[in-house]
């Protein structure tokens, strides 16, 4: 038996030592790449018998239920208990993409005031938490996706980070083909218009060598698509006198930039109750389909989108950030902003505010960059152009102060109180039955 | 190696005609065929979250299937005094153990494999696929599941040769909860960032622990392979191969206290 004991000791040897250099050189590096969760799982707010689960090795069933949870408050409008589950699920199983996708999307777009503005301050956290998710899924478009769009569309500025993270999206494997194009979208709003031409004609013959090989109906049409994409965009560029100005050609042909739309903005902010603003005003686009952007924040409160390092996942409520996209009609817009029955979004709890109007060509629908141009050449404006906010744009902005007790109708104030811009004119109130009178800018 | 296969083979048979295990193996697949309906409650991301609760139903279930197989394995043949006829036959005492062992892994072999079988069918009635990307990440979590459970079980053999079943039972248990925080742990500990009489602690545990969480790929399997930057085979096949070699260590240790033990 001595002998048979000897060897057994002396496998037993070599086994501990190799299942030790397997886990601690092979198995731990990439357990630690692909599927750590950052932490350990355990997070408060779990339940004693969810916890216990979650230390069994059972993160991802844990993280379903809780899911199944989230997905209940979500439809029965209990929103404020959706942003601790999300984090919960995603502490738990942060390979779980709809979760980050669907949390971010909460996040930056339904946490809304009475007139359906969402928090602009929440979007810092909807962006932290999508980046967190794309440190844990790098392989994958999704998230990629997903954060460019937020730069895209909510944010709707900043745009070199959309393309940025479109960039990204687009060259990761099995991203939708239908998804692509929206890079070449991105840049036209990054004003990199011939990188958009570049895209869209790698996209054109990504989808026609593609065509030649499967010859089905689905081909048939994403390469229509890919084609139509194309064409339209070498037209804007010609209309739009981008090839002309290239040439050194601008001034000699009749582009539809030339004779600029002079915006003749003007605007009247008027205090009608307290806090509640109406903003009334006209400008020189008289179709449909442009916003002014107007914002009503804290003097010294300059919202960065950017999350800050380490950023927590609560917003400050101290703060005041107000953003509405005005509709714009017939050369004029009106809104009563009401901020009053939305405490905890607008505080007012600095003593001065600033209140700004802007317009940016890039965010412009196609049909008035025609005639704007993609960096705001064909409109003027004898006050509030200004060249300096959006470097390389000529874009529309101006602001007006305001103080809290202006905006709270108290002291001198208690009456109302109104701003008019120089050489405002009274405009006649929006009805919805208004006629659009001019579809294009075109004539 | 005919000993070895001859009680295996009958331990295989036992397991198999004990009724609790095979009530155990009918509550598994009832929640197996439930969970479709899940996806009702869960419009959003239904295949991940259905997925992830079929699989940790599984997963609880062989856990379970593992301990009460073989937490009983030797103490009711010395209670039944059965080892006794064994033994007088010209069988070792390793031979017997690892028979046991194996008719044991059989057993969860041969149960994870059914109820793969019919998660499978499940989630195919369910998703109307049989498309192979779909359904192989479920496949693949079950096959890890098997060595994760032979390691639970090659444990739980191990305490069954010096510990009385209830001891057993709460050692193994314990055993595999904290074997499966051991990564995470360690991530966070063991650099030594609460202290260096932790970290050292970690360390050491880290090593000399069977590490269940080195076979969990449930979240590389339900996410999708294309999250993963590394090759899940290379890190599956890595686990495996962590699994036979702690399963010889914990059975070498096992023949060692069971040589010993007086029956």
């Amino acid at each position: 038996m001595k002998k048979p004991r000897t060897l057994l000791l002396g496998i037993l040897t070599a086994l501990l030592v190799a299942q030790g250099v397997l886990s601690q050189r092979f198995i731990f590096p990439q357990w630690k790449r692909d599927y750590s969760t950052g932490n350990l799982g355990i997070a408060e707010g779990l339940t004693p018998d969810q916890l216990l689960a979650s230390l069994s090795g059972l993160r991802t069933l844990v993280a379903g239920i809780l899911w199944v949870k989230t997905d209940e408050y979500f439809h029965n409008g209990q929103f404020d208990a959706v942003v601790p589950l999300v984090r919960l699920v995603t502490w738990l199983d942060p390979r779980q993409e709809e979760v980050y996708a669907t949390g971010a999307w909460h996040i930056a777009y339904n946490f809304t005031d009475e007139q359906n503005r969402s928090d602009r301050r929440y979007i810092p956290l909807a962006l932290r938490l999508l980046q967190e998710g794309v440190q844990y899924n790098q392989n994958h478009y999704r998230l990629f996706h997903e954060t460019g769009w937020l730069y895209y569309h909510k944010i709707d500025d900043d745009y070199d980070k959309a393309v940025k993270w479109f960039e990204q999206s687009v060259s990761k494997p099995g991203v939708l083909k239908y998804l692509r194009s929206i890079l070449a979208s991105a840049y036209q709003r990054d004003g990199r218009i011939e990188d958009a031409l570049v895209w869209y004609a790698k996209l054109e013959k990504d989808a026609a060598d593609e065509f030649a090989v499967t010859k089905d109906p689905t081909t048939r049409i994403l390469k229509d698509t890919q084609e139509k994409n194309l064409n339209n965009h070498l037209i804007r560029m010609t209309s739009r006198g981008y090839f002309g100005k290239k040439a050194g050609v601008y001034d000699k042909y009749p582009y539809d930039t030339h004779n600029p739309v002079n915006l003749n903005f003007t605007f009247k902010v008027e205090v009608v109750d307290k806090k509640v603003i109406r903003v009334t005003g006209t400008w020189g686009i008289p179709t449909t389909g442009a916003r002014v952007r107007c914002v009503l924040r804290d003097a010294d409160y300059n919202l960065k989108w950017e999350p800050a390092p380490g950023l927590d996942f609560d917003i400050d409520r101290n703060r005041t950030f107000m953003l509405d996209p005005l509709y714009t009609q017939n050369g004029r817009f009106d809104r009563r902003i009401d901020m009053s029955r939305n405490p905890t979004m607008y505080g007012f709890k600095s003593d001065e505010y600033v209140l700004e109007f802007y317009f940016s060509p890039r965010s412009a629908p196609p049909h008035i960059q025609d005639k704007i141009g993609w960096n705001g050449e064909g409109m003027t404006d004898r006050q509030f152009i200004d060249d300096k906010v959006r470097p390389g744009q000529r874009v529309l902005f101006t602001s007006v102060k305001l103080t809290r007790d202006q905006i709270l109708r108290r002291g001198e104030y208690r009456d109302g109180y109104v701003y008019r811009s120089p050489g405002y004119k009274e405009v006649t109130t929006l009805e919805e039955s208004d006629v659009i009178f001019r579809g294009s800018m075109r004539n | 190696m005919t000993q070895i296969l001859a009680i295996a083979g009958t331990t295989l048979g036992e397991a198999i005609r004990r009724r609790v295990l095979l009530i155990i193996l009918m509550v598994g697949l009832a929640f197996i065929i439930i969970m479709p309906g899940i996806s009702e409650l869960s419009a959003r991301n239904s295949y991940d979250v259905l997925s992830n609760m079929t699989l940790g139903i599984i997963k609880i279930t062989s856990a379970i299937l593992a301990v009460t197989l073989t937490v009983y394995l030797l103490p009711n043949e010395i209670e039944r005094r059965t080892i006794y006829t064994i033994l007088s036959k010209p069988v070792q005492r390793a031979q017997f153990l690892l028979g046991k062992y194996l008719g044991s892994v059989s057993a969860l072999v041969v149960m994870i494999g059914l109820m793969t079988i019919v998660l499978i069918a499940a989630f195919a009635i369910q998703l109307k696929t049989t498309d192979a990307k779909t359904l192989l990440p479920l496949v693949r979590q079950s096959v890890m599941l098997v060595f994760q459970m032979s390691l639970l079980a090659a444990l739980a053999l191990f305490f069954s040769t010096f510990a009385t079943p209830v001891v057993n039972f709460f050692l193994t248990g314990l055993f595999f909860v904290f074997g499966n925080l051991m990564n995470p742990l360690f991530n966070q500990l063991g650099s030594g960032k609460a202290g260096p009489v932790v970290g050292t602690l970690m360390k050491a545990a880290h090593y000399v622990i069977p590490n269940f969480g080195n076979l969990d790929v449930q979240g590389g399997a339900t996410a999708g392979e294309a999250q993963i930057r590394g090759s899940e085979l290379v890190y599956m096949f890595n686990g495996a191969i962590y699994a036979i070699v702690y399963i010889g260590i914990l059975m070498i240790l096992s023949i060692f206290l069971f040589e010993k033990r007086e029956v």
